[in-house]
């Protein structure tokens, strides 16, 4: 395989941890401030993917991790970098909060930009995550390959590169499809993708080496910047640029601790309390 | 990028033990003197963060934290309580004989606990590590690089020399294997027996016991037992095996309970787990823990050989023991904390040294066994060696003499009707017996004997008294929270597996297969199975209907013990990969 | 004047997806909110009888793409003939839904993105209704919106629903999870209305993505996870041979699954594929029943979330039954039949009034 370098770039973000116990509600809503943080597990599928393409390119291609949020998410850099990314970089500003998919889209896509333009070139790949576990809606992959005029290749399963294509196997509904696509490409990567690796011994060094050095040195990896640098339109971002907004919430489905006893009748009465207190029942009885 | 050399520090640890933590602790103390001297330090610890593959009791003599920590408690370790009141106690199985302490204190002065801390040493692992975190970026000349969730899997040695050990695995050397001009291994064993193995090291072979764990959350309403210790002996580890629960009062009305139960039963089938469960169904600790909630669940191993069986050199060339590793907890007073500690501070000295001279090898290194058996700490250590020793002589102490007291105390609420019965029946015999064993275990300065232990794993005997079995096994009443089967106990211990995980080698299929076989026909469960304390070990019908062996490695909690017990030798259990493996922070 | 409300239509093999008609049928009672028409947005070739479906859904207006190259769903054909289209209107609609399917969820983002408009993912519930904005830091928001699209959809693991609208730009988007409506009543015949052919102008970029294969799975593979009744059994069980007995009782339900406790998966009374738990699946059906499973944690964690859970065992201190809805306390082997017997002769007295009436 003599591919071109590749310049390969992988969407994540920050998400609450919703397998700590910390920040859990009783009744299994989050609040976001106590909650710990992690990668959200969907992107972790995502920079494998970017990591393996990274081999199927030539000898200087390179993965840059990519995020948007606020400050402490700088940790998944971190881990990206432990795993194995070269670079990566932070869009972090106030006037961010509250942006829907389409205001974080759009800062995502000024980001990339920005990084295009540092490189001196557009970038070949973008791989996303297949959707967030808070934000949850798969639509900020999509919309960003829009606006940057990518081919676009969703659910991915599998792929690989040659001659500035992609071969890509991916899931449709009721059955898997494979494509070819042109790069420069954006794919969400499927969760029936191979599992993240766990980060390497080099990595791991790498990055304690790097948070020990100096502010220039760690810029070197760890690039932040806000809207301004990125030349982002305030009012395209944040509360402001989001034309949705959560206008109510209720909880659903709280869980347990009901439970209608049917005890101490013979067993056609037990049964049938059963079948006639469930009316639900019947919607699923085949008829 | 990433540097491509190969990966080296001057010192490598493997485990974030007690032990290790407080080496790179005085190390870096030593360090601040002699800013000049530079030199690096790795960490390896095969859990995901430090402290969460820690399993103890524990209480500890506080001297060692006020020596190797002095500012402990400025700087806010974690301390559960202080023992205000410790007893031994002989448990029927009905009643529970509290020994008095003008008793316990002439003959049992090790169970004496006052004034001692109780700890949650997990949290205090991490608690150490989070010092050092903190303490390293003080003084420059050192680097120490933390790597939670890296295993060292393999000693790498050049010519007889060790010089690193094998950590990654993505198949390129280069990348794998981090190299060190000194190895220091707080391993409890895991990679160090081979050490001890290739250069022959071994006097006795180590004795192993299990311990079993439980932390509950006591009711609200519940009397506080914070700071309180018990140490029992009896129920119900009934079928002569040496064995003894502990129960220890923590802050915040949480309660531990175990056992430790030795893993050179001659019982093929010890079931540590469901003993645990059996010990809590006592109506004292059915009464204590009334409308408690289970917290954490976890099990360990402890080297038990003691004294004697610590190996003939504890370092070689590029490498030195230490802690567990090294075979340094005194069974008898159930502390190994204390030397687990003191073993890292004295390693720290002579490592120091080492740095300095750029001079790692045996003869240079064998100062830390000069110092460490030359230690304070050790004393006691060496006084208890014939505990082992005592027990292994006269069987019939734990077999008869035990039960014969229990019943006496279930009976009259106190051992005494018991001893004189055993007195009245064989005077002589009994007296001198008793004598004996109380040389063994309480005079042993005056004497010089040898101590000989089996082979680890000869011991196991398939034809073992059933009648001494079906003492274990009660139908007591109990209530239904305060009993768990081992299938729901593992959910209490987190594991969490990232891959399929592999890390139990079973050497030969063939061998599981006459080994089920043999213990099949004589109506026993085969020891793996029995004796794992979370499920791994299972018999599936294989298609063309025999029984073979099977592992739901996703429950491990790594505590080796199906390793001990197996009779032919035939497992071995890895430090598994990527921090994957139990949580026992909390434990 | 708000605009109409659009379904954009899915289809396979020229064959309409049961997730359109349900939209139709719910865009339907928007669209009469709104005083407005429903229509529809047909895209795929030889689409004919797909266009007489969508009108007997309801539809009152189809915009219909024909084109060879439409023939299969690719993203950036579909893509160029909606915001083609749409895009030379004045007026735009004031809802567009899809289906939030592989497809929709594959096109949509990418249209609102072109529109620079509001999409919600996969809702659950939607509405018309009115919304005041009274602060925020942009004041061109600001103002009561009589008419906004209410579109609902859980958040956070399913224990939150969240309304979400965005009445400030029109086409208010919205994709919805298939199955959540009902399919309407299909009129028998289609009346007449009007069909707009849409232009279909390819530009050299849209080729840049190339199907070579499409697999569709004729057998399904047991996925527990997209069954709406699991029948699940435990240790309780007592043998293998109990499964036939599950089996039975599952067979009287659509859509219906046997699940399984990690513990008869080991003795292999049942593949793995079955196992409802922390190392197997993690389920949510609509109804649950589970069979002598004791309802240790680690199954617990992967069937709690179920919406009923009916339990069956012997013992009534079952942990099962602190998280149950419904209890019953007695031997499975004889409530499972007793069960079976009860739900067929129901089924047998419903058909029979129906054939009556
Ligand atoms: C149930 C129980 C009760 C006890 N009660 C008491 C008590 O009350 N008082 C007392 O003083 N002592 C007690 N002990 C003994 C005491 O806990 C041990 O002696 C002590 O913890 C030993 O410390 P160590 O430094 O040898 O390391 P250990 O505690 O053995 O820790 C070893 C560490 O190394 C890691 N590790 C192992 N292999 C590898 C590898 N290959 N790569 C990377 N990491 C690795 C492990 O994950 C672990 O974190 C008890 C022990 C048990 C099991
Ligand atoms: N704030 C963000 N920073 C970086 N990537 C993001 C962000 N939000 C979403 N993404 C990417 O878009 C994917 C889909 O997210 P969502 O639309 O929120 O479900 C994620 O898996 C990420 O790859």
């Amino acid at each position: 395989m003599n591919n071109k370098d590749l310049d390969i770039y992988v969407l994540i973000k920050q998400v609450p941890d919703t397998r700590s116990k910390a920040g859990v509600n009783p009744d299994g809503t989050i609040d976001r401030a106590k909650a710990g943080k992690m990668l959200n597990p969907f992107d972790a599928y995502a920079l494998q993917a970017a990591l393996n393409a990274k081999k199927m390119g030539g000898p200087n291609s390179k993965v840059t991790a990519v995020t948007m949020g606020p400050p402490p998410a700088i940790d998944i850099l971190y881990q990206a970098l432990e795993h194995g990314a070269d670079n990566t970089l932070m869009l972090s500003d106030r006037r961010l909060a509250a942006s829907d998919t389409l205001a974080t889209s759009y800062a995502l896509c000024q980001t990339l930009e920005y990084a295009f333009k540092q490189n001196g070139r557009p970038g070949d790949l973008i791989f996303c995550g297949l959707q967030t576990t808070d934000g949850d809606t798969a639509q900020v992959g999509p919309e960003i390959s829009e606006r940057l005029d990518f081919t676009q290749i969703t659910y991915c399963e599998d792929f690989s590169i040659s001659d500035n294509e992609v071969h890509a196997k991916k899931i449709i509904e009721g059955g898997t499809q494979l494509v070819k696509a042109q790069l420069p490409s954006l794919i969400t990567i499927a969760n029936s993708y191979q599992k993240l690796k766990f980060k390497t011994l080099r990595g791991a060094q790498f990055v304690q080496d790097i948070k020990r050095s100096s502010k220039e040195e760690q810029a070197k990896f760890v690039e932040i910047i806000d809207l301004d640098a990125c030349h982002a339109e305030e009012l395209r971002c944040g509360l402001a640029g989001s034309p949705t907004i959560v206008s109510k919430t209720w909880k659903i489905g709280v869980v347990g601790g009901n439970c209608k006893m049917h005890q101490g009748k013979s067993v056609p009465d037990l049964v049938g309390e059963v079948v006639q207190g469930l009316p639900i029942l019947e919607e699923f009885v085949k008829i | 990028m990433h540097n491509t050399d190969r990966i080296e520090y001057d010192i490598a640890l493997v485990g974030g033990s007690p032990s290790n933590l407080s080496l790179a602790h005085t190390l870096l103390e030593k360090a601040k003197a002699n800013p000049d001297l530079k030199f690096s330090i790795a960490i390896l610890e095969k859990a995901k963060d430090f402290g969460s593959h820690i399993v103890s009791g524990a209480v500890v003599n506080p001297s060692i934290f006020n020596k190797v920590y002095p500012n402990h408690v400025a700087d806010n370790m974690p301390i559960e309580a202080i023992c205000n009141k410790s007893y031994f106690s002989i448990m029927g199985t009905e009643k529970k004989w509290d020994v008095p302490s003008l008793i316990t204190r002439a003959a049992a002065p090790d169970f004496c606990k006052e004034g001692y801390y109780i700890l949650t040493l997990s949290q205090v692992v991490s608690w150490m590590a989070k010092q050092l975190m903190e303490k390293v970026k003080d003084v420059p000349n050192v680097k120490i690089d933390f790597f939670p969730g890296f295993a060292a899997t393999e000693v790498v040695y050049e010519a007889e020399k060790v010089v690193g050990v094998k950590v990654d695995r993505t198949g390129n050397d280069q990348d794998d294997i981090l190299y060190a001009k000194l190895t220091c291994f707080g391993d409890k064993g895991f990679l160090s027996k081979d050490i001890i193995k290739k250069f022959n090291l071994e006097t006795n072979p180590q004795i192993w016991s299990v311990g079993v764990k439980e932390t509950w959350k006591l009711a609200e309403h519940s009397e506080d037992l914070k700071g309180k210790v018990w140490h029992t002996l009896g129920y119900p580890t009934l079928d002569g095996t040496l064995g003894g629960g502990f129960i220890y009062g923590l802050q915040n009305k949480r309660l531990t309970i175990g056992l430790v139960i030795s893993l050179d039963s001659e019982n093929p089938n010890i079931h540590p787990q469901k003993q645990l469960q059996e010990y809590k169904k006592h109506p004292w600790l059915q009464k204590v823990l009334e409308g408690a909630e289970l917290m954490h669940y976890g099990a360990a191993v402890l080297p038990e050989g003691g004294y004697a069986s610590l190996p003939k050199k504890f370092q070689v060339d590029g490498a030195i023991f230490l802690g567990d590793a090294l075979g340094l907890l005194d069974v008898k007073s159930l502390a190994g904390v204390d030397k687990a500690i003191e073993s890292g501070y004295l390693a720290a000295k002579v490592a120091y040294g080492a740095v300095a001279a750029d001079d790692f090898s045996e003869a240079r290194l064998s100062k830390y066994q000069t110092k460490l058996l030359e230690s304070p700490y050790m004393d006691k250590f060496k006084e208890n060696r014939y505990f082992r020793k005592a027990f292994g002589e006269n069987p019939e102490l734990l077999r008869d003499y035990l039960p014969t007291v229990l019943e006496s105390v279930d009976k009259t609420g106190s051992p005494y009707i018991g001893s004189v019965k055993l007195g009245l029946e064989n005077p002589v015999k009994r007296a001198k017996a008793a004598l004996r064993a109380a040389q063994l275990l309480n005079n042993a300065k005056e004497l010089k004997e040898e101590v000989t232990y089996k082979a680890g794993y000869l011991h196991i005997d398939p034809d073992f008294d059933k009648d001494l079995i079906a003492r274990c096994a009660s139908d007591k009443d109990f209530a239904k929270n305060t009993v768990y089967n081992r299938e729901d106990a593992v959910f209490y211990a987190n594991t969490h597996y990232d891959e399929h995980p592999d890390h139990i080698d079973e050497f030969s299929a063939e061998t599981c297969l006459s080994c089920i076989q043999r213990y099949e026909a004589k109506n026993l469960d085969v020891p793996c199975v029995s004796d794992c304390t979370a499920e791994v070990h299972r018999l599936d019908i294989s298609d063309n209907n025999v029984k073979v062996h099977g592992m739901s490695l996703e429950n491990c909690v790594q505590c080796r013990t199906c390793e001990l017990v197996c009779p032919e030798q035939n497992l071995r259990v890895n430090p598994s990969y990527a921090g994957s493996g139990p949580d026992f922070i909390g434990l | 004047m708000a605009g109409e409300v659009m379904v954009v239509a899915e289809q396979v093999g020229s064959k309409v997806a049961p997730v359109t008609l349900e939209l139709l049928g719910e865009g339907k009672k928007l669209a009469l909110k709104l005083g407005q028409h429903l229509t529809c947005f047909v895209i795929g070739h030889n689409m004919q009888d797909a266009v007489q479906e969508v009108i007997k859904a309801g539809a009152q207006k189809v915009y219909l793409a024909d084109h060879q190259e439409l023939a299969e769903y690719k993203t950036l054909h579909y893509r160029r003939v909606i915001v083609d289209e749409l895009g030379k209107w004045t007026t735009p609609p004031h809802t567009l839904l899809m289906g939030s399917t592989t497809t929709g969820r594959d096109l949509a983002p990418r249209v609102a993105a072109f529109f620079e408009t509001g999409l919600t993912a996969d809702t659950i519930e939607l509405d018309i209704g009115p919304y005041e904005h009274t602060s925020g830091t942009d004041e061109t928001k600001l103002g009561y919106f009589p008419e906004c699209l209410y579109a609902s959809r859980p958040s956070f693991g399913e224990s939150l629903k969240a309304r979400i609208l965005g009445p400030w730009k029109d086409p208010q988007m919205a994709t919805i999870r298939p199955g959540v409506f009902p399919k309407p009543e299909m009129l028998d015949s289609a009346p007449e209305v009007e069909v707009v052919n849409v232009a279909c102008n390819f530009q050299g970029s849209d080729y840049r993505v190339e199907i070579k294969e499409t697999i569709r799975e004729l057998e399904t593979k047991v996925d527990i996870t997209a069954a709406d009744v699991i029948v699940a059994g435990g240790y309780g069980l007592g043998s293998g041979e109990g499964i036939d007995l599950l089996k039975q009782l599952a067979d009287c339900f659509e859509n219906s699954v046997i699940g399984a406790s990690r513990k008869i998966v080991d003795l292999s009374w049942i593949d793995y594929p079955h196992q409802v738990g922390q190392t197997g699946k993690t389920v949510r059906p609509k109804i649950y029943i589970a069979c002598g499973i004791s309802g240790a944690l680690q199954h617990r964690v992967g069937m709690q979330k179920s919406d009923h859970i009916i339990a069956i065992n012997k013992d009534p201190d079952a942990p099962i039954f602190s998280f149950a809805d419904h209890g019953i306390v007695g031997d499975l082997y004889q409530v499972i039949p007793e069960m079976i017997n009860q739900i067929k002769s129901k089924r047998n007295s419903e058909n029979k009034e129906l054939k009556n009436a």
